[in-house]
């Protein structure tokens, strides 16, 4: 190749020296590789105008672009692929082989480093860093004061006050924690990302070509943009599981913080950059962070490893047969192409790349050589009838039968689907449009005719079939397991505000296709709105679907405790003050009539109110009963003084942490949270409890089960009794409906001597006998208006709207939390118009799915909730293994998990006792005579076989003598 | 509140078991599956508003043989019992129908279902809750349209 600059010396440019690689690897065979991509560096960053982000090759010449990832990295479509595509392996090998070498000789020459000033940001940048960082200094408090609307009304003086109580309730629930860290963070996000957006390129001490650092993260040779960041710009926040750095009991971060602290760094808020160094605490969350990080790694490797091993292990029999039929190793038909269309996932990659093929056709056809394939099939059939379908769509909806189903695409040429025929015509009619209106330029090559393209489109097709034997089962499970190592273990994500927490990650995928959970962990609904409809419908609507509880419009519970003497006999007595908020607020903020909230305290609120003071009763009861069987003995495992109730929440506390731990699964026990001396005080403990646990816990369930039967039939009786009442006239009375519900109440709760209710609030009187241990009764009221439901539809907490912006439109969608499809229904659907479009109602619980619509829709929830989990973390799957993976969980009609239980329909013994619980799959079998076929790969490799796939699927077979005259040459 | 709640529910469902009984290859008219709530009110809702169910009551001819018959019975009662069934069998029996449709607002007796198996060989007959036929399954956008493959159809598809 001729040097491009002759004086003063011969001089070749980089680009000539990729060309004459190119020239080198070429087979003799075929022609120059034509590409058309784009490089990752953006083309400005050059200069302006600059087109150096186009790669061009034409006829194996570098014309323009710079090489980067997306030339030889793991991009797709980049040069190192197409080169593949083109001339094959061997050839795309040595291409890497001769980069790889070129460009170490080059780094041998030229060097290459890194340094100071790389990171460094000119005064200008750093001013203006510093400026971000000064207005942001009060963004912590303004997100906590954003996180409570009651404080938009406060005013400035009251706000610190208001703040800090709120924040003192804030640190006793968990729940209201998790969404002041979510306000938080999403505030500190937006400083994080003005940072970055003010400084990042333009604020450097150096530019673009001449910042090493930049060099790196902008092509794709190492580091992100965001390690860049970190350097020079700002850390940004600290993240543990998801939430900011949690809080101690003292309501500090760190014992350098003051208690309730709500500057962005005491919530591990990191301001300061690597560069500069970064503050002992800012150094202390970042540490956290880091730990976390790696022991989601250590963690995640068993995880994401056990779950590649049962889909391998369910799948592994799966493969291709010679009519193109995907089957497991018991024949039974699971796809009948592979994918719908019968091609091979690394072998499509380039199949819809028309201009690509268009540009290397001859190429492509000294590699495909359809002119050899001419006699072995059928060039015509196929296609004819294709025309004739893809004609008839076009004039009706009616479907006739896909063209692949009737010709055997590995027989007939033109068989291809339906889609990819669609789009080869579309490409091949732009094709001719093209040839008829180009002004006549003289070209070296005429272009390509639509005829030509089309008929090597078809070879293409055909050669990008799957070939019999492939094990798409496995590559499936890989397909999928692989990627699951690079997920996060414990990620939550929020979609909006406040909105749905959808479990992600490897625990959403080990519930979705390991245990093919019935209960999800998030179950959500997501349902799009009906045309035409106003947002204060919509509104209403969530206010109207979500659940509301009594407590959520009780202002204050006040409790009075009189000791009254009426004769010989002595009662306690005890009268509940339930203050509601005013009339107005509540029926703003929730829509809610007080005739609703009434109806509540007919029987839900005395029965439930009942049952929690029986369950208190037995606890002091119980609670009692240890403490002497204590005094005997003489232990001091828990002994505490200051009385029964001080003991019994102490009780009340154990028992809950023993029952987390029996919930939780046996093979979590060993996970080492738990020090020693702490499970020596449980088995201490456990041997107390051992004692009555058995009794109590049936007392127990009989009890519940008698309560909830009670208060279900109660509640009907109640329905039918408020259906009448209603029917009477509507217009009655609140007062009237009052003194109903009192009878109601009374008869409910036998304890009761009065109820009285008005629109702010409602007084209940009680009496006991004397011989009543104490009550702590405010606990208990607002435990029981916690649990009494004003109204609800089951399963559903909350619902809220979202919108989505679809080509200009925007398109209000409905999220709920909780997913009851059948109350949905029931809900929404009652009205003459209903406001969602039922059409639409989707639920991320496959199980529920199954339930109301059936195989299809749970197969097509499965594969977009596989498919969801894995867009969360940008990773690319192909459809044709999630599918695989669908269609195998739905082919028997259910939802069939990836587990022990779902692969007992497997017919060999042998696979199932290489899986799990060997002997138990081992000694079924003996029971029941069960064989093995050997058929499947585990049972063929237990036995020294040749595996039935890939190269193994076939056999040579020999034409045998029958047995006769074999015996009669033997005898002559 | 609750009567007009209750006649744009049955209209719904009305409304679905038409649709549902023409997919099944029964004869049934546009107007039926496209009436609007108004002349669903005026026709079967009496001044009250409540809606009588023995009204809505209808049996339908096959599309391609006439003289297989399908009746779709509206049960008055919140739960279904054997009485029910009776009358219903009784109904099936006098009109000399092969295939009936209960549909019932409330739930079945466990003994009611039996009579639907115990019946099978002599009537075809399905149930459903009223509740579940609020909205057409086979519309939802994941649902993709089922067809019952003929025995020729069947044929085939075994042989390939």
């Amino acid at each position: 190749m001729p040097p491009t600059i002759w004086k003063p010396k011969p001089l070749w440019t980089g680009k000539q020296i990729i060309s004459t690689v190119m020239l080198n690897i070429t087979p003799s065979n075929a022609h120059g590789l034509n590409l058309d991509a784009k490089a990752k560096v953006p083309g400005q960053l050059w200069g302006m105008g600059s087109s150096e982000d186009k790669v061009i090759f034409m006829d194996g010449e570098l014309l323009c672009g710079v090489l980067d990832k997306s030339a030889f990295g793991a991009t797709e479509y980049g040069l190192v692929h197409s080169v593949y595509e083109l001339y094959g392996a061997d050839v795309a090998g040595k291409l890497l082989g001769v980069l790889s070498r070129l460009f170490t000789k080059f780094l041998q020459h030229r060097g290459f480093t890194c340094r100071m000033d790389d990171l460094a940001l000119t005064p200008e940048g750093n001013r203006r860093r510093e400026q971000l960082i000064q207005q942001g200094i009060n963004l912590g408090t303004e997100g906590a004061i954003e996180n409570f609307p009651s404080l938009t009304t406060a005013t400035e003086q009251d706000k610190p006050g208001a703040l800090r109580s709120l924040l003192e309730d804030v640190l006793r629930d968990d729940q209201k924690m998790a969404g002041l860290d979510m306000t938080v963070k999403s505030k500190l996000a937006k400083l994080t990302k003005s940072i970055a957006d003010a400084v990042m390129p333009h604020g450097l001490l150096r530019q673009f070509p001449d910042n090493h650092m930049q060099a790196m993260t902008q092509s794709g040779a190492k580091g992100s943009a965001v390690n860049a960041q970190q350097i020079s710009c700002a850390l940004g926040q600290q993240e543990l599981e998801g939430r900011r750095v949690p809080v101690m009991v003292s309501g500090k971060t760190l014992p350098s913080f003051k208690p309730f602290e709500t500057k962005a760094i005491a919530g591990g808020y990191v301001a300061s950059r690597f560069l500069t160094g970064v503050k002992p605490q800012e150094f202390f969350f970042h540490c956290m962070a880091g730990r976390e990080g790696l022991i989601d790694t250590a963690v995640k490797t068993s995880r994401s490893g056990y779950l590649q091993r049962c889909l391998i292990k369910h799948l592994e029999g799966i493969r291709v047969h010679y009519d193109n039929t995907v089957r497991g190793s018991d024949s039974s038909i699971y796809q009948f192409h592979y994918g719908g269309d019968g091609l091979d996932v690394t072998k499509q990659k380039h199949l819809y790349q028309f201009d690509f093929i268009a540009q290397n056709e001859r190429s492509l056809v000294n590699k495909y050589r359809p002119g050899e394939i001419y006699g072995v099939v059928d060039p015509q059939q196929a296609s004819d009838y294709m025309k004739k379908i893809l004609k008839r769509k076009l004039k009706s909806k009616k479907l006739a039968d896909p063209t692949l189903s009737l010709f055997n695409p590995s027989r007939y040429l033109g068989s291809t689907s339906e889609k990819f025929a669609e789009k080869v015509d579309e490409y091949a009619k732009a094709l001719k449009a093209k040839e008829h209106s180009e002004p006549p330029i003289k070209r070296r090559r005429p272009t390509l005719a639509a005829k030509h393209f089309r008929q090597l489109m078809n070879v293409k097709y055909m050669r990008s079939l799957v070939d019999p034997g492939e094990a798409v089962g496995l590559l499936a499970s890989q397909g999928v397991g692989e990627p699951s190592t690079q997920m996060t273990l414990n990620t939550f994500h929020f979609a909006g505000h406040g909105a749905a927490n959808v479990t992600l990650g490897i625990p959403r995928l080990r519930e979705i296709v390991m245990t093919a959970s019935r209960k999800p962990k998030t179950p959500s609904m997501t349902m799009a709105i009906s045309q035409g409809v106003s947002a204060e419908d919509i509104d209403a609507f969530c206010k109207k679907a979500g659940r509301l509880t009594l407590s959520q419009v009780v202002d204050k519970v006040t409790v009075k405790e009189t000791l009254s003497v009426e004769g010989a006999s002595r009662s306690k007595e005890f009268t509940i003050d339930l203050v509601f908020y005013p009339q107005a607020e509540y029926e703003v903020e929730y829509d809610v009539q007080p005739s609703e909230i009434l109806s509540a305290f007919g029987t839900k609120f005395p029965l439930i109110l009942k049952r929690e003071i029986q369950n208190e009763l037995k606890k002091l009861d119980q609670d009692m009963k240890t403490q002497m069987a204590e005094i005997g003995r003489g232990k001091a495992v828990r002994d505490q003084p200051g009385g029964a109730e001080d003991a019994d929440e102490d009780g009340d506390k154990d028992t809950s942490k023993r029952k987390d731990k029996d919930d939780d699964d046996v093979s979590e026990i060993g996970d080492g949270d738990a020090t020693s001396a702490k499970r020596e005080r449980q088995a201490k403990e456990q041997a107390t409890y051992e004692e009555d646990e058995d009794d109590e816990d049936a007392e127990d369930d009989i009890m519940k089960q008698y309560d909830d039967d009670e208060i279900e039939a109660a509640y009907a009786s109640a329905d039918e009794k408020d259906d009448t009442e209603k029917l009477r006239s509507v217009s009655e009375s609140l007062a009237k409906q009052a003194s109903a519900v009192e009878q109601l109440f009374m008869e409910n709760f036998s304890y009761t001597t009065s109820f009285t209710f008005n629109d702010s609030g409602c007084t209940i009187a009680l009496r006991f006998g004397s011989n009543m241990p104490k009550l702590l009764l405010v606990g208990i009221v607002e435990k029981t208006c916690l649990k009494t439901v004003i109204r609800e539809i089951p399963g559903i907490t909350d619902c809220f709207k979202s919108k989505d912006d679809k080509g200009g439109e925007t398109v209000y969608r409905l999220t709920t939390n909780g997913s009851n499809i059948p109350g949905l229904w029931q809900f929404a659907c009652s009205d003459a118009d209903s406001l969602i479009d039922e059409k639409s109602i989707y639920s991320n619980d496959v199980y529920a799915l199954l339930i109301t619509y059936g195989v299809e829709a749970a197969r097509a929830a499965i594969l977009r909730e596989v498919g969801g989990v894995f867009d969360v973390y940008k990773i690319d799957v192909d459809s044709r293994h999630l599918e695989l993976i669908a269609d195998y969980m739905t082919f028997d009609g259910g939802y069939k998990p990836f587990n022990r239980s779902g692969i007992s329909t497997n017919p060999s013994p042998l696979l199932k006792a290489s899986y799990e619980t060997t002997a138990s799959f081992l000694s079924d079998a003996t029971l029941h005579g069960d064989f093995d076929d050997l058929t499947t790969p585990s049972g063929n490799i237990v036995v020294g076989r040749l595996n039935l796939t890939g190269t193994g699927v076939f056999d040579v077979v020999m034409p045998v003598e029958p047995a006769e005259k074999l015996q009669g040459l033997s005898v002559a | 509140m609750a009567d007009q709640d209750e006649s744009a529910k049955l209209w719904k469902v009305n409304r679905t078991i038409h649709e549902l009984v023409k997919d099944r290859g029964f004869q049934v008219s546009d107007d039926e599956i496209h009436m609007d709530l108004a002349t669903f009110r005026s026709h079967y809702a009496n001044n009250a508003g409540s809606v009588d169910r023995g009204q809505l009551n209808f049996f339908t001819n096959h599309q391609n043989n006439p003289e297989e018959q399908i009746f779709i019975f509206f049960s008055d009662e919140r739960s279904v019992g054997v009485k029910t069934m009776r009358k219903l069998l009784g109904i099936l029996e006098e009109k000399s129908i092969q295939r009936g449709i209960i549909v019932f607002p409330g739930n079945m007796t466990p003994s009611a279902r039996k009579v639907i198996v115990a019946m099978a060989s002599q009537y075809k007959l399905e149930e459903f809750s009223e509740s579940d036929l609020l909205v057409n399954i086979t519309h939802h956008t994941l649902v993709p349209k089922h067809e019952l493959l003929t025995p020729e159809q069947k044929k085939t598809l075994l042989e390939k």
